[in-house]
C-alpha cells in the first residue's frame, strides 16, 4: 500500500519554544529571513500574544500556522498551476519542488492558502555560511521558490523529520497515515483533531491535536 | 574531502539541562548539531532552540581569538593585543605581588555558572585554584532562598528531589513560580506525561506564563504574597484534618515538647529526671507525662500544652497550628487578591490528590522572603506525607546533591578557599572584602547579571587594581577589564559535565580545536599556576585530569570507569528511580518543619512578611508603583545566546511588558519607546502591551546587554540588599516607574 505521509501535532503539549523553527533552519539551512516554520498564538499576531483580558485568559500555541509551513495536501493547489513540474506531489505524500525546474514565476504562492512557499528575490543570505546543515540538502538558489521539504532527505534515510526529532515537549510525531498501527494513526484515532482551512478542500497532511 | 564525522559532546549553560548532543563535522568544521540518546530514553533525545545555534556561537564574529590589553579607559572599547606569554605574565606577576605585600586574599576569583563543567567551568578548577594559592573565591548568591528554606527543613545538601522521569507518578503538581514552559523545556515533558495519567496541573504565578497556559487551574497572586498563600493552604489542611497523620506524627517532629520560654526542644536534661541527655520529648498519651520520643510503645500526643518539671511546653504541631491558625483564606484573600475558594481548593488537593508536588520555581526566591516559602512549601510536604515515595516532587534548584569531588584532587593541600559571599564587595567598608585588589572572573557577565549595576562601574570597579575576564566574546563584563583572556567554546573542549536535572556524569568530547589563539580555561587555570609554582597540580592533558577525578572511591565502587564514561558518553549516579528524601538528614532525622536554630530569629515557624520593596506597605509605592520583575525567557540563558542570527531574527529587540490598562493610563501605546526608572538608574526600551501581565507589575526579560537597549540596563533598576538570615539577592524586590521616553 502506498505511503502517506505527515505530522501530528499535539496542541496541549506545545509550549511555543522554536526548537522545531531552529532545528529546520539548521538542518536545512534556511536563509536568513526566511522560516519553514513558524509559531504563533491564537490572541493576535506577536508571539505569546493570549486570548482575553487579565486574569481570565487562555493561550494556545500553533507551530505550524497559516503561514509559512507546507501542509503537504493530497490536492495540492500548488502542483496544479506550476507550469514547469517543479512543484510535484511523491507517491509517498510529500509535495517538492525541483530547483533545477522553477523558474519563480511563483504562480503557486498565490495558489497556496497556507502561504507556505517563500521566494528568494536575492541571493540566500546563510548565517553562518552556506556549507552547513545536512549535507544531502542541496544548495539554495536565487530565483527560485522554497518550502518545507518534510525533511525528505532524512526520511528516505528511514528517519524523522528535524522538527520531529527535535521537539522536546515530544509534541510532534511523522508518521504513515496509511499504516493502521503507525503512532500517528493511533493518535488521530484516540484525541480529537483538526487541520487548518479544511473547508478549502486541499486535504492537508498535518494534524493538530486538542 | 574528508567524510564526515559525528562526535558526541554537551552543551552546558545554566539552564541545567545538559543536553547531550552530535555534532556533524565537515571539513573541520561543525556543520550541524542534533541532540544525542542517553542511557535512559525517558532523558534522550534533549536539545532546544539555543543549543542548535551552536553552530553560529562557535564561529560568530564576536569570537575572541587573541589575549587583549586595555589601551585606553576602562570600558574605552581601545584594546591592544598581546601573547598568551604576555598575559599570563602579567597576570601571574600581579598576583604575586599581592600575595607579597597585601596577603593572597585580596586576590578573587569570581566563577559564575556559565559552563557546567568540572574542567572550564565553575565545577573545580576556581575551588582548586582557590585552596592552593589562597585567594578569596567569591559565591554568586543567587537562587539559593527558596532551597535555603526547604533544607533547613528537610535536612540534605544541595538539592533533592526525585527524579524528572519519576514525576510521571504525580497526581497533583504544583509550579510555584517558575515560568518552566521557557526555562526547563527539557523537563516539561514529564509534566505533561503526568497530566496525561490525570495529574492535576497548578501553577502560582502572578504573570499568565506558558505553563500557566497549559494548566489546569492557573492561580494568579499578589507578587510576593506566596508565603501567605502557603500557610493560608497549611491552615486549611490542618482545620479540616487532612493531614498525613501517620507520616506527621512518625516522621517529623510534630509530636516533640517545645520550651515556650525558650523556643527551643524540651531535652531530656530538662525533663527533670537527673539526666544529661539531650535527646527529644514527647507527650505521652497513655501513662499521661512526657517520655523520650524514641520509647517503645508510646502514643504521643500531636496536639496540647503540658507541664513538664515546671517548664511550659507545647508540641511543635501545636505552635505550628497557632501560627497557622492567623491564616484562614479568607485573611490570606485579603492579602493574596486569591479567592479564599480557590485557597481552599489548592488546599485540598494538595492534601488530597497524594503523591504530588511542588516545583519551585525562583520567582518568589527573588523577594528578600524567599526563604520562608521555602520553609513554608517543605512544611506543606511533610503535613501531606509528600516526600519520600514516588509521585513526590519537591524541586527547587539542582535535583541532586552536589557532585562528590575527591579532596585530595581539588584541594591537594588540604587548604580550604576562603569562601566570600559577592554581596560583601558591595559593602564599601566590609573588611571581608576589601582592599580587593585583583579579580579573575570568568563563567559570569557580572555587569549584566549582578544588581546595581551602576555601583559596579562608579563604585566596585574602581577599587581594583587588576581587573581580569576570561571568556568566548567581550562581554558586557569584559568591556571593562584590563586584560581580557579569550576561552575556549564548550565543543573545543574534552570535559566532564555535572548534570543537575538528570542523575548523570556527562562526558564532553572535543568536537573541533579552538579557534585562534582561544584556550580552555584549564589551559588558562595550568598558565597561571605554572608562574606561581603550583604547576604540578594543573598538569596534563584533560583526559590524565578527568582519571584523576574519577579516581575515587565513590565512582569506582559505581563501576564508572573513563573508558565507559567516553564510550557511552552518560553514566548513571543513582540508582533509577532516584527518590529523594526517603530519610532525612536534619539532627533530629525528622522534617523539622519547627526551625529550633532560626528561634532567636522569630523564624521557627513560617510567617507571612512583605518583600523589602515590592511590598505593598512600601513609602516607594506611591512613586514607583509598578513591581519590575527581570524575567527569563526561551531565547537566551541569561546572557548567553544573545546575538545568534537566528534566535534575533525570532527575538529582535527588548521590551517593557506591561498591562494594556497601565499602559492607557501613563498615555503608552505599542511599541512606544518608554523610560523604566526608579531612584538608583533608568533603562529606555520599546513597550509590549501584553495582557499576560499583572496590572501593577512590568517585565523586562533579563539577560539583555546594555546595547540592546536605547539608554541604560535593567540592572541599574536593581538593588543588592539581601535578608540578614541569608546572602541571596532579590532581583524581583523592585520598584518603578514607567513613563513614555521623550
Amino acid at each position: 500500500m502506498l505511503k502517506r505521509y505527515g505530522i501530528v501535532v499535539d496542541l496541549k503539549r506545545c509550549v511555543g519554544c522554536n526548537t522545531c523553527v531552529i532545528a529546520c533552519k539548521t538542518e536545512n539551512n534556511v536563509p536568513l529571513g526566511l522560516g519553514w516554520l513558524r509559531v504563533l498564538t491564537h490572541g493576535g499576531p506577536q508571539m505569546d500574544t493570549p486570548s482575553g483580558i487579565y486574569p481570565h485568559l487562555s493561550m494556545e500555541f500553533i507551530p505550524i500556522s497559516c503561514q509559512h509551513c507546507c501542509q503537504h495536501c493530497n490536492k495540492p493547489p500548488c502542483v496544479l498551476v506550476c507550469p514547469t513540474g517543479a512543484s510535484y506531489k511523491r507517491e509517498d505524500g510529500l509535495v517538492l519542488i525541483d530547483w533545477d525546474k522553477c523558474i519563480g514565476c511563483r504562480y503557486c504562492m498565490i495558489a497556496c492558502p497556507y502561504k507556505a512557499r517563500m521566494f528568494n528575490q536575492e541571493t540566500p543570505a546563510q548565517e553562518p555560511s552556506s556549507s552547513i546543515s545536512s549535507a544531502e540538502v542541496p544548495e539554495h538558489q536565487r530565483g527560485v521558490v522554497e518550502k518545507c521539504t518534510l525533511c525528505v532527505h532524512r526520511i528516505d534515510k528511514g528517519e524523522e523529520p528535524a522538527c520531529v526529532e527535535c521537539c522536546p515537549t515530544r509534541a510532534r510525531y511523522f508518521g504513515d497515515f496509511n499504516d493502521h498501527d503507525s503512532q500517528a494513526s493511533k493518535l488521530l484515532r484516540s484525541r480529537t483533531s483538526s487541520q487548518l482551512l479544511e473547508e478549502l478542500g486541499t486535504e492537508p497532511s498535518m494534524f493538530f491535536l486538542r | 574531502m574528508q567524510p564526515e564525522k559525528i562526535i558526541r559532546t554537551v552543551c552546558s549553560p545554566n539552564c541545567m539541562q545538559t543536553c547531550s548532543l552530535l555534532a556533524t563535522v565537515r571539513d573541520g568544521k561543525v556543520v550541524k548539531v542534533a541532540p544525542a540518546p542517553l542511557p535512559d530514553p525517558e532523558y534522550g533525545h534533549r536539545i532546544c532552540l539555543k543549543g542548535l545555534t551552536h553552530v553560529e556561537s562557535l564561529y560568530s564574529p564576536s569570537r575572541l581569538t587573541h589575549p587583549m590589553k586595555r589601551a585606553g579607559q576602562r570600558g574605552e572599547g581601545k584594546w591592544e593585543r598581546i601573547t598568551w606569554e604576555d598575559a599570563l605574565d602579567t597576570i601571574a606577576g600581579n598576583f604575586r605581588e599581592i600575595k607579597d605585600k597585601f596577603g593572597s586574599r585580596y586576590v578573587g576569583v569570581l566563577a559564575g555558572t556559565g559552563n557546567a563543567a568540572l574542567l572550564n567551568g565553575q565545577i573545580a578548577m576556581p575551588h582548586k585554584f582557590c585552596s592552593l594559592f589562597g585567594a578569596t573565591k567569591y559565591t554568586v548568591p543567587i537562587d539559593l532562598a527558596v532551597r535555603a528554606g526547604i533544607l533547613a527543613v528537610l535536612g540534605g545538601v544541595g538539592g533533592c528531589t526525585n527524579e524528572a522521569l519519576d514525576w510521571v507518578n504525580a497526581r497533583n503538581i504544583i509550579v510555584w513560580g517558575g515560568s518552566i514552559g521557557e526555562t526547563r523545556i527539557q523537563d516539561i515533558r514529564f509534566v505533561f506525561d503526568a497530566m496525561e495519567n490525570g495529574a492535576k496541573l497548578v501553577v502560582i504565578d502572578p504573570r499568565f506564563t506558558t505553563i500557566a497556559s497549559k494548566a489546569n487551574m492557573w492561580v494568579p497572586l499578589k507578587p510576593g504574597s506566596d508565603i501567605a498563600l502557603a500557610l493560608g493552604m497549611i491552615n486549611v489542611i490542618l482545620n479540616d484534618g487532612l493531614f498525613d497523620k501517620e507520616f506527621v506524627l512518625k516522621r517529623t517532629v510534630a509530636p516533640f515538647l517545645v520550651s515556650k520560654d525558650t523556643k527551643f526542644f524540651l531535652r531530656e536534661k530538662d525533663s527533670g529526671e537527673g539526666s544529661s541527655g539531650e535527646r527529644y520529648m514527647i507527650w505521652d498519651r497513655q501513662t499521661n507525662c512526657a517520655r523520650l520520643y524514641d520509647e517503645p510503645d508510646i502514643s504521643p500526643e500531636l496536639t496540647g500544652t503540658y507541664i513538664v518539671n515546671g517548664i511550659e511546653c507545647s508540641t511543635a504541631f501545636e505552635l505550628l497550628t497557632e501560627v497557622a491558625g492567623e491564616y484562614s483564606p479568607e485573611e490570606v484573600a485579603r492579602l493574596t487578591e486569591v479567592p479564599a475558594d480557590i485557597i481552599r481548593t489548592l488546599a485540598v488537593d494538595f492534601a488530597t490528590r497524594t503523591p504530588g508536588g511542588i516545583i519551585a520555581g525562583f520567582g518568589p526566591d527573588r523577594y528578600y522572603e524567599g526563604i520562608t516559602l521555602g520553609h513554608a512549601m517543605a512544611t506543606l510536604l511533610a503535613l501531606t506525607g509528600n516526600l519520600g515515595k514516588s509521585g513526590t516532587i519537591h524541586s527547587s534548584l539542582s535535583y541532586f546533591a552536589a557532585l562528590p569531588i575527591n579532596p585530595s584532587w581539588q584541594c591537594p593541600t588540604g587548604n580550604r578557599p576562603l569562601e566570600v559571599s559577592l554581596t560583601r564587595l558591595y559593602d564599601m567598608d566590609s573588611k571581608e572584602a576589601y582592599p580587593l585588589k585583583a579579580l579573575y572572573v570568568m563563567c559570569h557577565n557580572t555587569l549584566n547579571q549582578l544588581p546595581n549595576r551602576r555601583k559596579w562601574l562608579d563604585e566596585i570597579l574602581p577599587k581594583l587594581e587588576l581587573f581580569v575576564v576570561a571568556d568566548r566574546v567581550l562581554t558586557t563584563t569584559a568591556e571593562y577589564a584590563d586584560i581580557v583572556l579569550p576561552a575556549a567554546h564548550w565543543f573545543e573542549t574534552e570535559d566532564i559535565v555535572r548534570s543537575s536535572s538528570m542523575p548523570y556524569l556527562l562526558y564532553r568530547n572535543k568536537v573541533v580545536e579552538p579557534m585562534g589563539e582561544s584556550k580552555p580555561d584549564f589551559e588558562i587555570w595550568k598558565g597561571l599556576a605554572q608562574r606561581l609554582g603550583l604547576g604540578q597540580y594543573f598538569e596534563g592533558t584533560a583526559e590524565a585530569q578527568i582519571r584523576q577525578f574519577l579516581d575515587a572511591p565513590n565512582y569506582q565502587a559505581q563501576g564508572i570507569t573513563f573508558e565507559k564514561l567516553k564510550e557511552v558518553g552518560a553514566a548513571r549516579l543513582r540508582p533509577k528511580p532516584d527518590i529523594a528524601y526517603q530519610a532525612f538528614s536534619t539532627a533530629s532525622g525528622r522534617v523539622e518543619f519547627y526551625v529550633e536554630k532560626w528561634a532567636d530569629r522569630g523564624r521557627e515557624l513560617p510567617r507571612h512578611r512583605w518583600p523589602i520593596e515590592a511590598g505593598p506597605d512600601n513609602p516607594l509605592a506611591v512613586r514607583y508603583p509598578l513591581i519590575l520583575i527581570s524575567t527569563h525567557g526561551r531565547w537566551r540563558v541569561h546572557s548567553q545566546f544573545v546575538d545568534m542570527p537566528w534566535l534575533s531574527e525570532l527575538n529582535p529587540e527588548a521590551a517593557c511588558e506591561i498591562n494594556p490598562s497601565d499602559a492607557r493610563t501613563r498615555g503608552i501605546k505599542e511599541s512606544d519607546l518608554v523610560e523604566a526608572f526608579n531612584d538608583r538608574g533608568k533603562v529606555i526600551l520599546r513597550a509590549r502591551l501584553s495582557e499576560t501581565i499583572r496590572p501593577g507589575m512590568v517585565y523586562i526579560e533579563q539577560g539583555w546587554w546594555p546595547k540592546h537597549y536605547t539608554e541604560g540596563h535593567h540592572q541599574e533598576l536593581t538593588h543588592e540588599i539581601v535578608n540578614p538570615v541569608l546572602d541571596n539577592f532579590n532581583f524581583f524586590d523592585i520598584r518603578v516607574e514607567v513613563r513614555k521616553a521623550g
